[in-house]
């Protein structure tokens, strides 16, 4: 059973001579958070404006729960919910107008619960303008959400958020993927991604160069695993304490630390080292590569998989 | 219609909250036929002969001219356009909704002018 709601074939998009997404092909699953990751100009803006309908692609298919966004944009407006970037409101409307007046236009009732959610009921009448940033985009998602959407496009949704706001939009995704929403979800936030995505994918140059879920994607590179300890007696960093696989070591207060390719072998070398010296470990802490690590790794390396 | 009625509002409303607007459609058109009434009133009485009509196509050109490029080009600028697409709002509503309600601010201004003029400045209505 093909339980994608989103598929993306072959999908190319020029701008003149300028090829922004050069062929690219992936699904997203229902009910998945879909992270797309990638550096300025990479294509991640061409791949949402075309799913959002906003743009015609110049190769290939997609479809959005079974809507071609290209010949159907209508259609699709009412599967979709996007929260743009910027958040794409007149200045000088209020949160309760804006809801009405998406609402209607989706032929729903306002949801003004989802104001009071996002804490946005003590700003009802306040014009766009005067709210602060993080509020601003609250409100946006507020409406990017209101009528239900099955698939979800998120656009930076948490740059400019304080730690609590960020902490209740992350909570409302959550909620929003239990019950069902596909959410697309751009970001250069790699720590965002990591948490929140089901899978990711990097881009480059307008190919995919990296897929799979953050866990995937931070095991395959060539990345150093940080090994750090602190012992009594520090036995470590006695002359003749080598431990395999370790091509880098440092020390930074108490503690080594040691840049491992492989994990397993490094940890039980330093165990077995601190019991045959009789040390006493006080601190352990292995610490794989980030998203960010490894996304840097890409994109600098520019290394196709 | 509920969605029209809604858009309409707002858009109505935006005209007056909208300091830029307001200024172009009502304080500028006004603050200058009061200025012009009592200043050319005295300097050139025939002037007041013409001034009612004259005012009002200032109105009209003000709000116009200099009150439409420039909230039409912002709100372009900060994507309003593109989420009214995405969320479904139609350009036949984008476009006349404004033109619409700005056609009412100027009725206002209008009308504000063609009833005042005569008991301010004791000037003729137009005849044709």
């Amino acid at each position: 059973m093909n339980d994608s709601i989103i598929e993306v074939i072959d999908f190319r998009k020029t701008y003149g001579d300028f090829v922004a997404v050069d062929g690219i092909t992936f699904n997203v699953k229902k009910g998945e958070i879909f992270g797309l990751l990638g550096p300025n100009g990479a294509g991640k803006t061409s791949i949402l404006e075309s799913l959002e309908g906003l743009r015609n692609a110049n190769g290939g298919s997609s479809r959005v729960a079974g809507i071609d966004p290209g010949r159907e944009p209508r259609k699709l407006r009412n599967v979709i919910g996007v929260q743009l970037q910027s958040a794409g409101l007149p200045e000088t409307i209020t949160p309760y107008e804006a809801m009405k007046f998406f609402c209607a236009y989706h032929e729903v009732p306002p949801r003004f619960d989802l104001l009071d959610r996002l804490n946005l009921m003590e700003k009802f009448n306040t014009q766009f303008y005067e709210l602060s940033a993080g509020l601003q985009r609250r409100l946006a998602l507020a409406l990017a959400v209101a009528h239900n959407p099955q698939v979800l496009f998120l656009d930076e949704p948490t740059a400019g958020l304080d730690v609590s706001s960020r902490v209740e939009l992350h909570n409302l995704m959550h909620e929003l993927q239990v019950n069902g929403t596909t959410i697309i979800l751009a970001t250069h936030d790699m720590a965002e991604a990591e948490e929140m995505s089901s899978r990711v994918a990097i881009l480059l140059k307008g190919k995919i160069v990296s897929m799979g879920s953050p866990m995937e994607i931070t095991a395959t590179g060539a990345g150093l695993t940080k090994i750090s300890v602190h012992t009594e007696n520090s036995c470590w960093a006695r002359e003749g304490s080598d431990f395999p696989a370790v091509s880098q070591r440092t020390s930074q207060d108490e503690y080594g630390i040691f840049f491992s390719t492989d994990v397993g072998p490094t940890v039980s070398a330093i165990i077995s080292l601190i019991e045959a010296q009789k040390d006493i470990l006080i601190d352990l802490r292995v610490e794989r590569p980030s998203l960010e690590d490894r996304f840097l790794e890409i994109t600098t390396k520019g290394g196709v998989q | 219609m509920n969605a029209f009625i809604h858009h309409f509002a707002f858009e109505f409303r935006t005209g007056i909250r909208n300091k830029q607007m307001f200024f172009l459609t009502y304080l500028f058109p006004l603050g200058f036929y009061l200025m012009m009434g009592f200043i050319m009133g005295s300097i050139n009485p025939l002037f007041l002969e013409t001034m009612l009509p004259a005012m009002v196509v200032f109105a009209i050109m003000a709000a116009t001219l200099l009150g439409i490029p420039d909230p039409l080009v912002t709100a372009r600028e900060a994507g309003i356009f593109r989420s009214y697409k995405i969320n479904g709002i139609p350009s036949i509503s984008i476009l006349t909704i404004p033109t619409v309600t700005t056609i009412m601010h100027l009725v206002i201004v209008s009308a504000i002018i063609t009833t005042t003029t005569p008991l301010l400045f004791n000037t003729p209505m137009p005849v044709n």
